[in-house]
């Protein structure tokens, strides 16, 4: 199934649409441009060879130009292994590499994704998880040093479970 | 000059405890169950405050007579303050170590200010003084920064949520990420970042006085809070540099993981690769 989401997190920025069959990481902030996004035309970093398809985040080779593009590509494939085209981002780009067990992500993997200075761990899973985070229970919120009202907001937070 | 008069909030029915007081500028709340009576358990919450505030009262730069002040106006030596200036000294030394030089205590101007440690330091003393009394389910929020004692058994005390980068003042204050650290040797989970005191953090590698802001926050999570805390002010210091730095120092280090997520001026989030794990998977059975 496919299911379109967006979240604001932070100031609004990212929004990740999650198809089952391809995954493409946006950023609505700078957008990407359609044009670049379709296949070779990415400068440099793809490289090339080496199809092997072991997910997992460690190996830093894995496939990269086989494309069964993001969104349309609802191929009702419930099992196996899919690569996104190579995205270019404002920091470099974003390919990534779905693996379905019973029409669920059990894998994705990024790793011939590239960005300048360390934004290739920019990953996709947390805008996900950041969809989840929106009425999980929790007990304590952290976050930059409260100030003395910022702590009694979160004190009132506390006493208010009681 | 302006003294602030102390918030201090106590309630406790059948066992359950919180307990918030303001120091240091912030304010700590902790809460969890006690196996003591009411009166009990709020002496020695309020014993636990009092080790807040004499770490206050010795290493505030705010207040003028504190030894911390003195020696910042050359006025008295690290041989003539408490031993525990010293304490504090040796241990912000080792962390400059560790860190590659990204937490430092010692400013352009050459004076020594571990105010990026005391907090944790203290708040860390105070944890353990509970749990010398027996108190040792609970949780403590520093705040912002969260510790978790090793028995903490509330249903949601494993489950710590992450702040968007804004202030929790503003109005898109909320959750970004929940965490739950249930089975794992994490313990705290410390946040640096300019959404409650501006530009606070400054690079100590730039020659001069420079604030850091490749980086509008950072979130670390680790076994210890002075450790969170530290990394968490060195890698905002060191900007998105710092996501390899500890990627590299957790491959060299598989005994003593410390996991960062970044905030990135534009909205990205950025993690190292541990971080995955410990993002919350489903809702808890509560409500």
């Amino acid at each position: 199934m496919s299911r379109n989401v967006r979240i604001n997190i932070a100031y609004g920025l990212i929004s990740a649409t999650a198809i089952a069959g391809g995954l493409v990481l946006t950023n609505h902030f700078h957008p990407l441009t359609p044009a670049a996004a379709s296949t070779g035309s990415t400068s440099g970093t793809s490289s090339s060879s080496s199809s092997n398809s072991s997910s997992s985040s460690s190996s830093s080779s894995s496939s990269s130009s086989s494309s069964s593009s993001s969104s349309s590509s609802s191929s009702s494939g419930k099992n196996g292994t899919q690569t996104s085209d190579a995205i270019p981002y404002q920091f470099g780009q974003v390919q990534l590499t779905v693996t379905e067990k019973n029409g669920k992500i059990t894998a994705i993997d990024y790793s011939n994704s590239s960005a300048t200075n360390g934004r290739e761990q920019a990953f996709p899973y947390l805008v996900q998880y950041a969809i989840a985070a929106n009425g999980s229970n929790f007990n304590n919120l952290g976050g930059a040093t409260y100030t003395t009202q910022a702590f009694q907001q979160a004190l009132d937070n506390a006493l208010a479970k009681f | 000059m302006v003294v602030e008069a102390r918030q201090q909030e106590f309630k406790f029915r059948d066992g359950r405890f919180v307990f918030g007081a303001t120091c240091m500028g912030t304010g700590f709340i902790f809460s969890g169950r006690s196996p003591h009576a009411e009166a009990e358990t709020l002496l020695i919450l309020e014993a636990a405050l009092a080790i807040l505030d004499e770490a206050d009262g010795t290493f505030s730069l705010y207040k003028p007579e504190s030894p911390l002040s003195k020696l910042a106006r050359g006025e008295t030596s690290v041989a003539q303050c408490p031993p525990v200036v010293e304490e504090i000294w040796d241990a912000c030394e080792a962390w400059e170590k560790v860190t590659d030089g990204w937490f430092s205590a010692f400013t352009a101007q050459h004076t020594f200010d571990p105010s990026g440690l005391v907090k944790t330091w203290a708040a860390r003393a105070a944890a353990r003084y509970l749990e010398s009394k027996g108190i040792v389910d609970f949780t403590l929020n520093a705040g912002g920064d969260i510790y978790l004692a090793d028995a903490a058994t509330g249903e949601d005390d494993w489950r710590v949520a992450i702040h968007k980068p804004v202030s929790i003042l503003s109005a898109d204050a909320g959750a970004m990420l929940v965490l739950d650290l249930e089975g794992t040797d994490f313990r705290a989970v410390c946040t640096s970042g300019m959404a409650e005191r501006g530009k606070h953090i400054w690079n100590p590698k730039a020659a001069e006085s420079q604030a850091a802001d490749e980086l509008v926050q950072v979130t670390v999570v680790a076994k210890d809070l002075v450790q969170a805390d530290v990394w968490a002010t060195a890698a905002y210091a060191e900007g998105k540099r710092s996501l390899q730095h500890l990627d590299n120092w957790n491959r060299a280090n598989p005994q003593d993981q410390v996991q960062l997520l970044a905030v990135f001026p534009e909205g990205t989030l950025a993690a190292t690769p541990g971080f995955e794990k410990l993002l919350a998977q489903t809702e808890p059975a509560s409500n």
